[in-house]
């Protein structure tokens, strides 16, 4: 059976990691959800993620910086930028810097299902629906 | 993949740069037939789309209303052609007339002066006075163009994501360089830039379709909702609010229509086109 997906979600504004963690765990994914930007920063360091879903204007650390961290830290790491203030320079230098996707917000959740979907496939894994309700 | 919008000046080879790009980076060629569909798909004389985009502004010259709707329907074609393919456009204003997507990329292709001469006089057998003053009359046309509907300087290098000197590099130059730049990551198509020209192409052909029954139209348009803006003659509110929500809600890949419509006291507001 598949492991989940490790994913981990970085958004300051606290619904968002708990409308995500509940959607992308049906999916099968191991989901960690973080409002601190630079907690994430740690986390990241320490932990190899599947997927990172990160949203970018934040504060002390942007979402380009946990980008740009992520995939120079863990090089296989698909990055998955949100927004509310999306802007072609920003989604290009999100681009050029790795990120595997870039969505803005309000979107449907069924495109950001897609979207994991789609970054589960580049990484060779297959979502697995049935191993969360497994618990393993 | 990328699209290329080509902007060229006149006498620089920009068919040629065009077709060897479209060949080099394996997608579909767009040129002026582009405006053969225009005409074709909103009805309207062939001859009205060109003039639109190639007529200055004379005494005899096509009214603003008609001028815009000629603009908004070759751009809504131009936009229908983008949602589809990998395209590289080579025709006027494309750089205006599709703005603000990122895997959309905007080149100008320049020449020198002195060489533009020498082929316009060679090319159509005139003196170098009358080359010079074809030229200038066709620098002052797009500008013109670009100042009153779309409201910039038409060869602003912001406008643009790379300029190239075709006399500098040559044709098969400046085709290399597009390959090179059209590699870069940052022009791959996303999610955010899917969305954003399905948003575009909604509303060019709303603005497209509509501009027929309100000239000072704006539109806009997300994830198939439509909000259209408007200012009307004293009185006929909600005769046309009812008129445009009801033949916009017909349009494909509408879900929901909001109006807005103000009575003006005295005539129309004039309104640029984007």
């Amino acid at each position: 059976m598949t492991k989940g997906l490790k994913v981990l979600v970085l958004d300051d504004e606290p619904i968002v990691g708990k409308r995500l963690k509940p959607a992308l765990s049906k999916l099968g994914c191991e989901v960690e959800t973080f409002t601190d930007p630079v907690e994430a920063f740690a986390r990241i360091e320490e932990k190899e993620f599947d997927i990172v879903i990160t949203d970018i204007l934040m504060g002390e650390i942007d979402g380009i910086q946990v980008l740009d961290h992520a995939v120079h830290r863990w090089p296989r790491c698909k990055v998955i930028m949100i927004t509310g203030y999306a802007m072609m320079h920003m989604a290009r230098q999100a681009m050029e810097k790795g990120a595997f996707d870039f969505i803005a917000k309000p979107f449907n959740p069924d495109d950001l299902r897609a979207i994991v979907s789609r970054a589960a496939e580049a990484l060779g894994l297959a979502l697995d629906p049935a191993s969360q309700e497994n618990g393993d | 993949m990328p699209s290329i919008l080509i902007d060229s000046d006149s006498c620089c080879d920009g068919e040629q740069v065009a077709a060897k790009t479209a060949s080099a980076v394996g997608g579909r060629l767009v040129g002026e037939e582009l405006f053969e569909q225009a005409a074709e798909r909103y009805d309207l004389a062939l001859n009205t789309l060109r003039k639109a985009f190639f007529q200055g502004p004379t005494l005899l010259s096509l009214s603003e209303a008609a001028r815009r709707r000629g603009i908004a329907c070759v751009r809504a074609a131009l936009a229908s052609e983008l949602l589809t393919d990998q395209v590289v456009y080579h025709g006027p204003m494309g750089h205006l007339l599709i703005a603000g997507i990122s895997h959309v990329i905007r080149v100008r292709v320049t020449g020198r002066l002195e060489e533009r001469l020498a082929r316009l006089m060679q090319r159509d057998g005139v003196s170098e006075p009358r080359a010079r003053k074809l030229l200038a009359v066709e620098g002052e046309q797009r500008s013109w163009l670009a100042r009153e509907f779309f409201r910039v300087e038409w060869d602003s290098p912001e406008l643009y994501d790379l300029m190239l000197d075709r006399h500098a590099s040559g044709v098969d130059g400046v085709v290399a360089a597009m390959e090179q730049e059209i590699a870069r990551p940052k022009y791959r198509q996303m999610s955010y830039s899917a969305q954003s020209m399905a948003d575009l192409e909604l509303e060019a052909r709303a603005t497209a379709q509509l501009l027929a029954i309100q000239p000072d139209l704006r539109v806009q348009a997300r994830a198939g909702a439509l909000l259209l803006q408007a200012v009307v003659t004293a009185g006929q509110a909600r005769r046309q609010e009812k008129r445009l929500r009801e033949l916009a809600q017909h349009l494909d890949g509408v879900t929901a229509v909001e109006v807005k419509v103000l009575e003006a006291a005295m005539g129309r507001a004039g309104r640029p086109l984007s």
